[in-house]
């Protein structure tokens, strides 16, 4: 049955460096409660809000890459009601219908469908940049407690409120779309995916013949496809059953993997929206629109284009692309070695994997081995010097567990003389030999793995010891 | 019949906003809120004699400026806040529910 | 009439050794001790030792030549204006107790410079008041005749002035709020061309009328004030970026004045309030300054537009006070929605909460286009009208249409009380600076006149202030009481 979502995407800033209005930090994890704040955002009366320039230039970069439509000027909007972690009792937003003008609208979203390796894209509706609330505590159920805790590290962090057209055909397309979007955020410096929190997904949900579901609180990427599976399949029983599906809000469960009716009725709310009169519009000029230009000089897709074009499969060149170390080690040892797929296969498969075996932060810039050692490896190979089997399996393992180990020490030793080992397994293999000769040809693949066994640990090319063996060979069999 | 819909938006404007009235204020303030808003009600019939005129929502119509980092104001919520209302772990206590006690 | 001296004045005496700071700020001491038991013009004041150690460090300052600009005068400040070493109640009871963290722009500004703050004035609550009378603090009376208002809502401002107990004082102007009190105390109030103040601590109550207003008792004091506390601020993204030397070099040249007059407005004033506002064109006219009579597009709709625009900021700026973050009193538990609710009802006066109703309505689906929308487009056209007008004079009407009321006269009405404001919120509905300068007595009460001038024309208007002064004599006007 066809399915509709749309998405509501909240993403932090949360590399802005500063709050959207005061100069607290915009990463306020790791602060003890309440001590990432200042007038401006405990929303104390007399202090006034600033747009700071880095949260704006972050949220145009953003819109230009989805080609939006982005006013002249940018107005800020108050939105009204009454909550705890709400300090002013108004958030600061852009609502287009009050006098708002957002830093989007109407643009269109490009991502990667990892299944087929194509483009899609999907209709964005606009974008609007806005403050954070702090956050909430509860003791034990939110209602039963007698007191709401609120913390206020987090209030006034810029967020990204990213609202898509109803046009993805399935769960998955929205999870695809989701992780491309983030990687598109860490990419230019907005976002750091991986934090606690740093974004929520509230997606509507329809199939044929039903009506719209609301579905809020999905905090991941896989609770994301998970939650709408659910619902898609809960819906789609529904309809077969010759049932309707209302218009309704219900709420992710993760623990339990389902959705929920909210039991709170929301009620009609009046957000009483004008602009906001401490902030006239921000003029989106030549300077700011540049400054965004040149932090999209590099987005996920430039670069999966990029290093595709070099030969690599998409499965390696996405492998790279989505963990930006390992793109940025790729694109420095690019330029110092011939054999670009060899290049590709150590960083996007192999050095990856290693990290990924081994336990390391794979997004941890610092768990990377420099781009110049990972190219050194890559020319002992184009030059014959080891084969990448060896490189891969004997100096991966240690380069990974010691990043910044030069090359050197990791190699190991090589076997000098390969005549000698060939003689000497010649000797020992007797049977093996009088097989071969006798025309087994498989007795020489078991000889070739005797040989490299003798250089026990150090590195032999398998293709001199089976040139070699077969040298002796044939001399034997002329021999008779 | 103008005074009874008043005092019916009373009610709807009280719980927006949040606003407990006692009975004195509620019954001034309904004869009054019919009162004012049929005096700015005069607002809008000016401008039927003047075609489209945009909005004016900052009086010089400027664009701002951008903020850099500038200082760090951080405070402490005990440079103002009384000290019961913070918890042990320096959050702020908010009343939320009403909880049956025992 | 009895005269005090001016901050000019002072800053002379001070450096020709003839008077100096510690002898000012016992002056002051004994009259605030004097009056301010009946008066109460202030709602909270600095321990008296510390104000004099400090006009002590002044004064050494004085003698070894390191004196600032301003240099040991003493200053009020209006109770809304943020302090972190004074409360800071807007005259609300939900914020009795409330002591901000952080100093206001301008009282950081003023302190740089010398100036002592003696006090936080009072005023109506949350600046909502033409008259004084709606602080939670109690009315202010009239040093002038107690038994009348001195003006709103920067009441405490006005009379602290008027009897000796401040050199010069802060308010603010949302509406009229220094340029009423003025008139009714016979002191200079100016609300500044918008921007040209920060309003960084500032609790707001129309954040896009209002600035942070001097006042004091001679349009120089005002100017130099001004001079000190203008100028652009990053903490606040309306301020201007400009930073113009306002002080006078004297009096304007009466030849080179054009005053415009909107009569049928003038024409609405009490009798006695015509009379004095006439006499004072007529001297000006006498002495070479050209009268024309304008009428002004869209003036008579200027008021509701104001109210609509300030009442809709208001509810919104005012939504924060709910007794968490704030002083709150009685049982601290229960559900929020009515535990904030509660607190917002028992903490907010009448006139707060008819404007903060007023402002949901406007801003109300349904009812926004109606109301707030419209008010913002008749604000175009006002402020468009006002600043073609101003470009070829200064608009001149009376500060008030009526003489200060008694206490309890104004306060049945909310829409007659609101009439007060008809001519001062000209100005801050355009953004352009206005000057109110006393015209005269009128039966022993004050009465002023208001210059509204284009943008940033401050200087011109306090020279046009100083001429005034020169005509009428009304300079450093004491009511000795």
């Amino acid at each position: 049955m066809r399915v509709r979502i749309g998405l509501e995407i909240h993403v932090q800033l949360s590399n802005a460096g500063t709050k959207l209005f005061c100069d607290c930090d915009s990463e306020y994890r790791g602060f003890p409660p309440n001590s990432n704040v200042c007038p401006v955002c405990l929303g104390l009366p007399g202090a006034l809000p600033v747009p700071g320039r880095r949260p704006v230039v972050l949220a145009l970069a953003t819109a230009l890459s989805m080609k939006c439509k982005i006013p002249e000027r940018l107005v800020f909007t108050r939105k009204h009601y009454f909550y705890p972690d709400l300090p002013k009792n108004y958030q600061i937003t852009q609502f287009e219908k009050a006098g708002g003008a957002p830093v989007c609208l109407e643009g269109e979203l490009e991502y990667l469908d990892t299944d087929s390796w194509e483009w899609r894209s999907v209709g964005i509706s606009r974008i609007n940049l806005e403050e954070d609330p702090g956050r909430t505590y509860y003791e034990g159920d939110i209602l039963r407690s007698r007191y709401a805790y609120v913390d206020y590290n987090r209030s006034g962090v810029p967020l990204l409120e990213i609202v898509t057209k109803p046009e993805i055909p399935s769960p998955r397309q929205a999870r695809m779309l989701v992780e491309y979007l983030l990687l598109l955020l860490e990419y230019i410096g907005a976002v750091n995916p991986r934090l606690e929190g740093v974004f929520r997904v509230d997606a509507n949900i329809s199939v044929e013949g039903g009506e719209r579901v609301e579905v809020k609180n999905i905090g991941s990427t896989l609770d994301l496809e998970k939650a709408l599976k659910f619902e898609a399949k809960r819906q789609t029983a529904i309809v077969e059953r010759g049932g309707r599906v209302e218009r309704e809000t219900r709420h992710w469960d993760s623990a339990r993997g389902m959705t929920k009716p909210l039991r709170l009725k929301e009620e009609e709310a009046d957000y009483l929206y004008f602009p906001d009169p401490d902030l006239p519009p921000v003029e989106v000029g030549k300077d700011l629109l540049s400054e965004a230009i040149g932090i999209l000089k590099t987005t996920p897709r430039s670069l999966f284009e990029r290093i595709s074009s070099m030969g690599i499969r998409s499965e390696i060149a996405w492998s790279i692309v989505s963990t930006p170390p390992a793109s940025k080690r790729f694109l420095e040892a690019e330029k110092m070695v011939s054999d670009k797929r060899l290049l590709g296969r150590m960083i996007g498969v192999d050095l990856k994997g290693e990290l990924k075996e081994q336990g390391r932060d794979l997004h941890k810039d610092s768990a990377w081995p420099p781009a110049e050692r990972i190219a050194e490896l890559v020319k002992l190979v184009e030059r014959g010097e080891y084969t990448y089997d060896t490189i891969k399996g004997l100096v991966l393992p240690k380069l990974a567990s010691n990043p910044l180990s030069p090359i050197q020490p990791l190699l190991p030793e090589k076997v000098d003389d390969v005549k000698a080992l060939v003689d000497e397994v010649l000797k020992r293999e007797s049977k093996a030999v009088r097989d071969y000769l006798s025309g087994r040809g498989k007795a020489l693949n078991y000889l070739v793995g005797q040989v490299v066994r003798a250089a026990k640990g150090k590195a032999i090319d398998p293709r001199k010891a089976r040139e070699e063996l077969l040298n002796k060979l044939r001399e034997l069999e002329a021999r008779g | 019949m103008e005074e009874s819909t008043s005092c019916g938006a009373l009610e709807r404007l009280v719980e927006i906003a949040k606003l407990e009235l006692n009975d004195e204020e509620r019954s001034v303030i309904c004869r009054d809120l019919e009162r004012i808003s049929r005096y700015l009600s005069q607002v809008s019939a000016i401008l039927e004699n003047y075609g489209d005129v945009p909005p004016l929502y900052h009086v010089w119509e400027e664009s701002l400026a951008l903020r850099s980092r500038e200082r760090d104001r951080r405070v402490s919520l005990s440079d103002f806040l009384d000290a019961w209302k913070i918890d042990s772990g320096g959050r702020v206590k908010v009343p939320w529910r009403e909880v049956g006690r025992g | 009439m009895m005269r005090q001296p001016t901050v000019h004045e002072l800053l002379e005496a001070f450096r020709h050794g003839d008077t100096d700071p510690v002898e000012n700020a016992h002056r002051v001491i004994e009259n605030i001790a004097r009056r301010e038991g009946k008066i109460n013009a202030y709602i909270s004041l600095e321990d008296f030792d510390s104000v004099l150690e400090k006009a002590e460090d002044s004064r050494r300052r004085w003698m070894r030549g390191a004196a600032r600009k301003l240099e040991g005068i003493i200053i009020g400040v209006k109770d809304n204006i943020s302090t972190s070493f004074l409360p800071t109640t807007a005259g609300s009871r939900i914020l009795d107790g409330y002591v901000p963290p952080f100093d206001a722009t301008v009282v950081e500004r003023l302190q740089k410079e010398g100036a002592i703050i003696i006090g936080k004035t009072n005023l109506d609550e949350f600046a909502m008041g033409s008259t004084g009378e709606f602080s939670a603090f109690g009315p202010t009376r009239n040093p002038w005749d107690e038994e009348r208002v001195p003006g709103g809502s920067s009441s405490g401002s006005g009379a602290c002035l008027a009897y000796g107990g401040c050199n010069a004082a802060l308010g603010s102007d949302t509406g009229g709020s220094v340029r009423l009190p003025a008139a009714y105390t016979a002191t200079v109030g100016l609300k500044p061309t918008y921007g040209l103040v920060s309003r960084y601590g500032l609790i707001p109550y129309g954040n896009s009328l209002e600035q942070i207003s001097p006042m004091g008792l001679s349009s120089l004091d005002v100017a130099l004030i001004l001079q000190v506390m203008s100028g652009y601020d990053p903490l606040d993204a309306t301020s201007l970026n400009v930073n113009p030397d306002v002080v006078p070099e004297g009096p304007a040249d009466p030849e080179s004045i054009r005053l415009c007059i909107p009569g049928s407005l003038v024409g609405m004033s009490d009798e006695p309030v015509k009379k004095s506002f006439y006499s004072l064109i007529d001297r000006l006219t006498g002495e070479g300054a050209s009268v024309d009579t304008v009428e002004i597009e869209g003036v008579e709709k200027a008021l509701p537009t104001y109210y609509t625009i300030a009442v809709a900021e208001a509810a919104s700026n005012l939504a924060r006070f709910e007794g968490t973050l704030y002083p709150s009193r009685g049982d601290y538990s229960g559900d929020y929605w009515r535990f904030i609710s509660k607190s917002r009802g028992e903490g907010f006066g009448i006139e707060v909460k008819r404007r903060i109703l007023m402002g949901v309505y406007v801003l109300s689906e349904g009812y926004r286009d109606e109301y707030y929308l419209a008010a913002t487009k008749v604000r175009r056209i006002v402020r468009d009208e006002l600043a073609r007008i101003t470009k070829k004079c200064f608009i001149a009407t009376p500060a008030s249409p009526v003489l200060p009321p008694k206490l309890g006269e104004a306060l049945g009405d909310p829409l007659k009380l609101y009439a007060m404001d008809a001519y001062t919120v000209l100005a801050n509905l355009s953004g352009l600076p206005a000057l109110v300068v006393p015209s005269g007595f009128s039966s022993n009460l004050p009465t002023g006149v208001q210059f509204i001038g284009g943008k940033l024309t401050e200087r011109s208007l306090l020279s046009l202030g100083m001429l005034v002064e020169e005509l009428t004599g009304i300079r450093g006007a004491y009511a000795g009481g």
